[in-house]
């Protein structure tokens, strides 16, 4: 028990530590960032595409994944809760619980958390893999900014793909109730009645919002973790899982400030 | 002559001085431990606290030191996009690069899962091909020194190219003509090779 409590009181004296360092990263990463757009021409272009490829493998590579949960996802919601709602005369309310629960906090969650586990962990490695094998240091000697050509790419990519992979998963969950209606015996005429009212501006933003800072959130930790790899391969493994495991933390601290600052 | 690089290195409690002058090889002798790779990082500014040679400086790194998820000849090429170049003039120029250095068949491969040697001369094209002024080189390897290579050494010596690098082989570093920096128990490695103290006055005659 003392032990715990030493622990939780060098936590809370390290606190303002560790958030002003990760604040002084943050700023860096932000200022590679920028300095992307003061590149020569040409290796502008490349930084671009390395963005893009980070999208191609974070966003659209993992879209079937994201629809084969959504469809589940939807089946499980469904059986849970339209029943329910039916027996106490609120079926028609069956879209706002969408609304509210899906678009607004679920669908942003599971997507960052899918996000984190397939892309964080693949991230942390890369990165630290870079490390390793002395590559990031032979991008400085040579004049390619690190930050620019690895930091960069990752954080734009991974913060768009947020917002794509919970649009992709929200609109799915709202189509995979469709599908699974009839095998439910929910007709379907009666379930898109339900789901006539619309997502408002509203929804969308805060939709958005959330999706945008889980993607940057993300990419942060885990390039991170990766940049701070220092001795051999056995730290890459202990590296993702940490990071992995920081950012779902903060996937959910997060949410709870939007969900507040926007209520 | 205004010398490439002229640095002072903290090395087994003392502060070595190390010097680079155009077209100079220097080689530094030491076993494992005794302070080369300080030495080299140093050189090429990886040591926090030092700055380093030129601004025109390579490093052929004995472990790594090229993505390896791009090919050979787009490791070449990142670098001169960030110097400016065109992707085209630095294209043109890495194929030019690898062709002078015997690669030119495998610039379309990844840079990953090559041999130490083929891996060091890579670099070593690389260090041509963005025009450095000194190459720092991590255990430069005998086949770098082989059948082709000797002619390529003594041009980039004629163009003013300094070379600092470390080595096991003592005789690679006299058949390069190279003033040997010995660390640590060095007279192990190399029976013939000066002392700490006499490396520090060669520097200082540089």
């Amino acid at each position: 028990m003392r032990g715990v409590i030493v622990g939780l009181g060098a936590a809370v004296r390290l606190a303002p530590t560790k958030v002003g360092a990760t604040a002084r990263v943050a700023l860096g990463y932000a200022r590679g960032c920028a300095r992307v757009l003061r590149l020569p021409g040409d290796a502008r272009v490349a930084v671009v595409r390395a963005c893009l490829a980070q999208v191609w493998f974070t966003a659209v590579q993992v879209l079937p994944l994201v629809l084969v949960i959504s469809v589940l996802f939807a089946g499980a919601l469904m059986l849970a809760s339209y029943g329910l709602l039916r027996e106490l005369g609120a079926a028609g309310r069956f879209g706002d619980l969408l609304r509210l629960g899906v678009a607004g906090e679920l669908g942003p969650l599971l997507a960052g958390m899918i996000l984190a586990a397939r892309s964080g962990t693949a991230i942390t490695a890369d990165v630290g893999g870079m490390v390793l094998r002395n590559e990031i240091d032979a991008l400085r000697v040579h004049g390619v900014d690190p930050l620019a050509w690895v930091v960069a790419p990752r954080l734009v990519a991974v913060t768009l793909s947020g917002a794509l992979v919970t649009l992709a998963m929200v609109g799915a969950v709202y189509a995979g109730c469709v599908i699974v209606a009839p095998p439910l015996g929910v007709p379907v005429q009666e379930l898109l009645g339900t789901l006539a009212t619309p997502l408002g501006p509203w929804d969308v933003s805060r939709m958005l919002a959330k999706s945008l800072c889980f993607g940057a959130s993300i990419a942060f930790v885990t390039v991170r973790a990766g940049l701070e790899v220092r001795r051999d391969a056995r730290e890459l493994p202990r590296a993702g899982s940490r990071a992995v495991v920081t950012t779902i933390f903060v996937l959910f601290v997060t949410d709870v400030l939007i969900t507040a600052g926007m209520a | 002559m205004s010398l490439l690089l002229d640095i002072a290195v903290p090395v087994d409690g003392r502060r070595l001085r190390v010097t680079v002058a155009p077209g100079e090889r220097v080689a530094v002798v030491g076993p494992a431990g005794s302070g080369k790779a300080t030495i080299l990082r140093a050189a090429a500014g990886l040591v926090r606290g030092i700055a380093g040679g030129p601004e025109r400086v390579a490093y052929v790194f004995q472990e790594g030191g090229l993505i390896s998820t791009a090919t050979i000849r787009a490791n070449l090429t990142l670098p001169m996009l960030f110097a400016g170049l065109s992707a085209e003039e630095a294209d043109l120029r890495a194929r030019a690069t690898l062709d002078a250095t015997g690669l030119g068949s495998i610039g379309n491969e990844l840079a990953s899962g090559l041999t130490a040697s083929v891996r060091q001369r890579v670099q070593l094209a690389r260090a041509m091909a963005i025009g450095a002024r000194l190459y720092v080189v991590e255990e430069l390897l005998p086949e770098s020194r082989g059948a082709g290579w000797a002619a390529w050494w003594d041009t980039r010596s004629e163009e003013g190219v300094g070379v600092l690098f470390s080595t096991s082989h003592r005789r690679l570093a006299e058949s390069l003509g190279a003033r040997v920096i010995a660390l640590g128990d060095a007279q192990a490695v190399a029976p013939d090779a000066g002392s700490l103290t006499q490396g520090r006055d060669a520097d200082g005659d540089a």
